[in-house]
């Protein structure tokens, strides 16, 4: 595990050496961009959080985010891209604006269809998941969550390499992405790793239609602190009956295979657009699973400076359901008061599992406004309602909490 | 492909352009590369295609593409990209936000003028670039020339709007 880990850390060095000592290079040869985004939120009931947006006062880093990306050429059809971004909020450890890495990668083009990456690089999950902090690329205040979930956050990015084709064939244009590589990210108690990661991407677009669809294979590894211990207590139960050591091995999620199913459509007729995206995560071998799926569609519609849009989606996650019905079942093998240890592990065990089943319905309206040519103010309200008494993807803060909230939210976005 | 050739043919396609349009009231544009650019000819496709980021290297020679943009504020600049890519500066520019920070290549870059749009070409034979037709100079070659009418769009540009709208 930790030789490619290695490998990376080594390239990094060199990719960055080469980047600071090569000042001989022309100023032609390097290009140097950036992107800003400052936002102000709310959320309406006061029993729910998101992100860092609560009930309680406008809060202003969600959405913030600063980016700085620089282009250097470093001989013909040979270049090194670096990106590195500060977000106000991160869902992984990372504190607030803490500058992180988010790309450094060489490319070499083989030829006028064929293009090699080497490095880091963010993972194109969806049809805007490489630019999820370049607010200014697309039309919402951030991409829908139904499908940008929370969940994803941890594998935003990877280290590895890439293969994309770019061709034409007739009339259709294709885009074809294949990409290797692996992740490492910690995340509250957990640590996630990914090895190796695998899969792709194929984009058609033919005149006013874009097709994608996305595959990526995650042999994944979770460290979870607080479920090694009801592990093992489950597993010493194992002698009661064998049903405790299948609960217990629902605990374990090391080495499992996860399939990230995606397919996007957008078609965009002068000045109106119609985007909509629908994903599938599934864990293909038995035990721990978090399982996931949503979709969304997008309408806009430009009238010169002002885009009106508007989105409806929804969001389910599924949680070890499979442990949920093996715990019901022991309860006939070990009825309650039996063990005291081993109710209240039960108990605790149902209480984690039922908070994370659960499902969501968003309705988002929203406009944006071209305020000059490189910079943008978007104001959005977006309505959640959840569904088996969960909070969906926010966090719930009080018991009493009604079964829907709504956020609202403004940003400026800017490109330079 | 002999210099003669190279120099002959986009000279007949210059003169036959121009007698067609000359009736158009606005600028017709030229595309413009160095003198010993060994290219002959380009299609509308694939310049189209060049000034998205979609083709990186000229085609039949296989050099590295340097294409080069006018600043924003410039007429001829809306002209080339509403002619080319019936793209407008906004869509535009959010197709380019998306492209690059996205690590899909590098944008065009900046010639402050017209004439510095010609010295830079005429130094680099990998460059490519956009002038107003009537401003050609002999320090370059003229690749292509492009007719631009935006207030009277041709209908089989409206009809093909769509194709270039990759803006996201």
């Amino acid at each position: 595990m930790s030789k490619p880990n290695h490998l990376f850390t080594k390239g990094k060095r060199i990719l960055l050496g080469l980047l600071v000592s090569t000042p001989a290079l022309a100023g032609d040869d390097w290009s140097f961009s950036g992107f800003a985004s400052l936002g102000a939120g709310r959320v309406e009931d006061s029993a729910y959080t998101y992100m860092d947006y609560s009930g309680e006062e406008w809060s202003y880093e969600s959405d913030s985010a600063f980016g700085l990306h620089a282009r250097g050429n470093l001989a013909e059809r040979l270049s090194v891209t670096l990106q590195v971004v500060s977000r106000g909020h991160n869902w992984d450890d990372t504190a607030e604006f803490e500058p992180e890495l988010d790309w450094l990668f060489l490319s070499y083009q083989l030829d006028s269809e064929w293009r090699v990456r080497l490095g880091r690089m963010r993972t194109p999950h969806y049809l805007y998941s490489e630019t999820v902090d370049v607010g200014y690329s697309y039309v919402w205040v951030r991409p829908p969550v139904d499908v940008y979930s929370p969940l994803l956050a941890p594998f935003s990015n990877f280290d590895g390499f890439d293969v994309a084709w770019i061709t034409d064939w007739r009339d259709l244009t294709i885009d074809l992405q294949l990409l290797a590589g692996h992740m490492e990210r910690s995340r509250d108690s957990l640590n996630i790793e990914v090895e190796p990661m695998v899969g792709g991407n194929l984009t058609v677009q033919k005149g006013e239609v874009t097709l994608r669809y996305g595959l990526i294979f995650d042999r994944t590894d979770i460290e979870v602190d607080a479920y090694k211990e009801a592990e093992s207590t489950y597993r010493a139960a194992a002698s009661i009956d064998p049903l405790f050591a299948e609960i217990a091995d629902a605990h374990s999620a090391d080495d499992a295979w996860y399939r990230y199913q995606t397919l996007g459509a957008r078609w965009e007729h002068g000045d109106f657009a119609l985007i909509g995206e629908v994903f599938d995560i599934q864990n293909l071998d038995e035990g721990y699973t978090n399982n996931a799926n949503g979709w969304y569609t997008s309408l806009q519609y430009r009238l010169g400076k002002f885009t009106p849009y508007c989105v409806a989606g929804q969001f389910t996650d599924n949680f070890n359901e499979e442990m949920e019905d093996d715990i019901q079942a022991s309860y006939a093998i070990v009825p309650v008061g039996y063990y005291a240890a081993l109710d209240n592990l039960r108990a605790t065990s149902l209480a984690v599992v039922s908070g994370l089943n659960y499902e969501q319905n968003t309705w988002t309206v929203g406009v944006r406004y071209e305020l000059l040519s490189n910079l943008s103010l978007k104001g959005e309200w977006q309505y959640f309602e959840f569904a088996y008494g969960s909070s969906g993807q926010m966090q719930q803060q009080t018991g009493d909490a009604t079964q829907s909230t709504s956020l609202t939210t403004f940003v400026l976005d800017l490109v330079f | 492909m002999t210099g003669h050739t190279a120099r002959t043919v986009p000279l007949l396609i210059l003169l036959a352009l121009l007698q067609l349009w000359s009736g158009s009231a606005r600028a017709d544009i030229a595309i413009i590369v160095h003198p010993q650019n060994p290219l002959t000819n380009l299609t509308e496709e694939d310049l189209k295609k060049i000034f998205l980021g979609r083709l990186p290297l000229f085609p039949q020679t296989g050099q590295e593409i340097h294409p080069l943009d006018l600043p924003e504020e410039h007429t001829t600049f809306a002209d080339f990209y509403r002619r080319v890519l019936q793209l407008d500066g906004t869509k535009l520019k959010r197709y380019r936000a998306y492209y690059l920070f996205s690590g899909r290549g590098r944008l065009p870059a900046g010639a402050n003028s017209v004439v510095e749009m010609i010295r830079k070409v005429s130094e680099d034979t990998a460059a490519i670039g956009y002038v107003d037709a009537a401003h050609v100079s002999d320090k370059t070659r003229t690749l292509l020339i492009l007719r631009t009418n935006p207030e009277a769009p041709r209908p089989d540009t409206q009809a093909r709007q769509g194709k270039a709208a990759t803006t996201p």
